[in-house]
């Protein structure tokens, strides 16, 4: 577990939730950003399939996908991952968890839902960036570890 | 962290303040373990992040010293700036305090999680036989 990547994490969902509802404009660009994210996920963990696809049960850490994997196939895996697991999520941590944290920096202000959706898709989105990163670096042999 | 270890965390840190810290971390963890495709870390990776733990507390230790020392650089007083709207001032202030709190937080975690991964490494050094 690389802890410095959840403490970036830690930092930037405040961060994000503060941006987005302070400059609205920021809105679309998070959503933009999380579907190039996600793509490049994706793509980042097909190239490692394509390596052992019999393997993909050990080689892979979530567990969703793997299930999804085996029971689809990895191209409408690929599909149904964001659809049916992810932005669910996504919009629970905007009604949730992203909730409570607005109440406590906006104290008092009505409830913003899209700032605290887009906050939530800017985090998955740096998630997903932070996974394709170490799937490249595994893949081309460096250290996954940028210290 | 063990709730007897937690206790003292959580009374240092305002009340008004751990919803909002507990909902941070559990977001940050959800993203980390459930949303990310990755390729499984291998023992050696894992070993190579329990050295990136001393990274992670000197983050931690700037972060909750930032907050006074950025005011104490600049010389911005936040109950003295006429400019800019009270709303505005009041949520800065909470981001910059919940910053605070998150580095007081992984410093306390990343000490405790230091400690439980030296007491379980050093039995397992002299329990290994020698090469023969």
């Amino acid at each position: 577990m690389l802890l410095q990547w959840i403490l970036t994490l830690l930092v930037l969902i405040p961060f994000f939730l503060f941006l987005s509802v302070l400059l609205p404009q920021t809105q679309w660009a998070l959503a933009i950003f999380w579907l190039i994210s996600l793509t490049s996920d994706l793509y980042s963990t097909h190239k490692f399939y394509r390596e052992n696809p019999g393997q993909f049960g050990q080689n892979e850490r979530n567990k969703v996908f793997i299930l999804l994997t085996e029971k689809l196939g990895f191209k409408k895996a690929s599909a149904a991952f964001p659809v049916i697991f992810e932005i669910p999520l996504l919009l629970f941590f905007a009604l949730f968890p992203l909730q409570t944290l607005y109440n406590y920096l906006f104290q008092g202000s009505p409830f913003n839902f899209p700032a605290c959706l887009a906050a939530s898709f800017g985090v998955a989105a740096i998630g997903h960036i932070q996974a394709a990163s170490k799937n490249m670096h595994s893949t081309t042999g460096k250290s996954t570890s940028p210290i | 962290m063990t709730p007897a270890l937690a206790l003292p965390v959580f009374r240092i840190l305002p009340p008004e303040a751990l919803p909002a810290l507990l909902t941070v971390f559990a977001t940050a963890l959800i993203v980390y373990f459930g949303l990310q495709l990755v390729r499984a870390e291998g023992p050696e990776e894992q070993a190579k992040a329990q050295k990136v733990l001393a990274g992670c507390i000197i983050a931690g230790v700037l972060m909750a010293i930032a907050k006074p020392l950025a005011y104490w650089a600049t010389g911005w007083n936040p109950n003295n700036n006429g400019n800019l709207p009270a709303e505005l001032i009041n949520a800065v202030d909470n981001l910059l305090n919940l910053l605070m709190y998150i580095g007081v937080v992984v410093v306390i975690a990343g000490i405790i999680y230091g400690g439980i991964q030296l007491a379980h490494t050093k039995p397992q050094s002299h329990d290994t036989p020698p090469d023969q």
